[in-house]
């Protein structure tokens, strides 16, 4: 995880994507450079030319909001539908469960995760497309999605048919990614009339 | 029907006590105190950790105790301060890996499945708390990526509505800065863990009852651990002096560009 992960476009200016690495990340288009900083929930800022300040996180992510969050400014090249994004990804889907057991007693499951797939991912407004390295081509409808959260560097996803699809982003904010999609599984689900989603996991709900 | 919680005789915990038949013993402490003694010894270099509010935590019974979820530490911060052995909610994936995967049971761990409505953790949430045991919540299922309280999941709050106990809040301060979740590593820094009045809920048995509770209860919850952790989802936008963009509007020059 990185400092970009949470600033994944430039507060300041809205440039997008915001390049970094580890606890820093620097806009080549205004110059504004950000670093953890030094108190309870800051990050510390330096504007070209100026003495450092510090502002709180929270603030920060009000100002990518402000310059519109996660949705895209422009569509990239796409056949069909406008691509809104796309991401470097590593593609795992969930093969069952094993039980968890301690003292002989059973407590729990935890989900056994296949090998991994190289491929893209991209997000319509309408549908989520996987293409790995092979060219092979999967895509789910946004308003079919079942669940979506955000879990350390991956988005999971869970499609009709109880698929679990867990997509670790290579090169992306994950935070972003999670962000995105929510709009647009909301939109989504608004437009074909299933209501106003309230809650994303560990299913989505609506009201 | 709604049993108010707290009332004295024999409605008391009578909700969550049937699920104790059958359960077993609760698992044995002591790998759990002595990895609660080395983990406190490992960060305590790190942070500087104030706890107040210790005189909530009930000395016996069973109670839920809810925190918000700032950094990966919180765990080791909460159950070092908390005087008895808390069942913590943890993402099955972690039993996934070594050695967590060992670790995890014998710290009392319990795997829930955050992809999917899981009714196993949920019945075992409610053995515990039958057999008089403590049982530890995020309700957010997440940590925060700035700072802030995440939205509290309606599932968790069903569970309180239904396990009728008392739901002790704890609210956290400053983990975010030793640890945030977009941070490569920890920082030294100060911590203030305040545990808060125990909430009274009450029982509300039937999927109804517990329907019509849960909007004033989830926002009940979520204004305990607002104002426990000193949460800033009212901060101000950054003004834009502070941007050094006097006189060029509050979006700056370059918005809306979208890139160099």
């Amino acid at each position: 995880m990185a400092l970009r992960d949470l600033l994944y476009r430039c507060p300041r200016c809205g440039m997008d994507p915001l390049p970094g690495m580890g606890d820093l990340a620097e806009c080549p288009s205004c110059g504004a450079r950000y670093e953890r900083g030094g108190g309870q929930t800051r990050v510390r800022v330096t504007l070209p030319g100026q003495e450092p300040f510090e502002v709180e996180a929270r603030r920060l992510s009000i100002e990518i909001e402000r310059h519109g969050g996660p949705v895209p400014d422009r569509d990239l090249p796409g056949g069909g539908e406008p691509i809104l994004r796309s991401a470097r990804v590593r593609l795992q889907e969930a093969g069952g469960e094993r039980p968890v057991r301690w003292g002989g007693r059973l407590l729990g499951f935890v989900e056994r995760f296949d090998d991994p797939r190289e491929g893209t991912l991209s997000v319509t407004s309408e549908e989520l497309v996987f293409v790995d390295a092979a060219g092979r081509r999967e895509e789910w409808a946004l308003d079919d999605l079942t669940a979506l959260q955000a879990s350390s560097s991956k988005v999971q996803v869970r499609t009709p048919g109880g698929r679990l699809l867990q997509f670790r982003f290579l090169d992306e904010s994950p935070r972003r990614w999670e962000s995105l999609l929510r709009h647009l599984v909301a939109e989504a689900w608004r437009r074909s009339g299933k209501g106003e989603v309230v809650e994303f996991q560990p299913r989505i709900t609506t009201r | 029907m709604i049993d108010r919680e707290g009332s004295p005789g024999r409605g008391r915990h009578e909700g969550i006590r049937r699920y104790a038949r059958g359960a077993g013993n609760p698992p044995p402490t002591w790998v759990y105190r002595a990895v609660r003694a080395l983990a406190r010894e490992l960060v305590r270099p790190l942070a500087r950790v104030r706890v107040e509010g210790m005189d909530h935590i009930p000395a016996s019974g069973p109670f839920i105790l809810v925190a918000n979820h700032q950094s990966v530490l919180d765990p080791i911060f909460v159950q070092s301060a908390c005087p008895r052995p808390v069942h913590t909610l943890t993402k099955s994936s972690q039993f996934g890996t070594f050695p967590f995967g060992w670790l995890l049971p014998r710290i009392l761990a319990l795997p829930a499945r955050r992809y999917r409505v899981d009714p196993h953790v949920v019945r075992l949430m409610l053995r515990r708390l039958g057999q008089g045991e403590v049982v530890g919540i995020y309700p957010e299922g997440e940590r925060t990526w700035d700072g802030t309280l995440q939205p509290i999941r309606r599932g968790t709050v069903r569970v309180l509505l239904r396990a009728g106990v008392p739901v002790v809040p704890c609210g956290i301060s400053g983990a975010f800065h030793v640890w945030p979740r977009w941070g490569r590593g920890p920082r030294r820094g100060r911590v203030i863990l305040r545990f808060g009045e125990p909430l009274h809920f009450g029982v509300h048995r039937g999927r109804a009852a517990r329907e019509a509770a849960l909007p004033e209860a989830m926002e009940r919850l979520t204004s305990t651990l607002q104002d426990l952790s000193d949460d800033l989802a009212g901060a101000a936008p950054v003004l834009p002096g502070e941007w050094g963009l006097e006189g060029a509007g509050p979006r700056g020059p370059m918005a809306g560009k979208g890139g160099a």
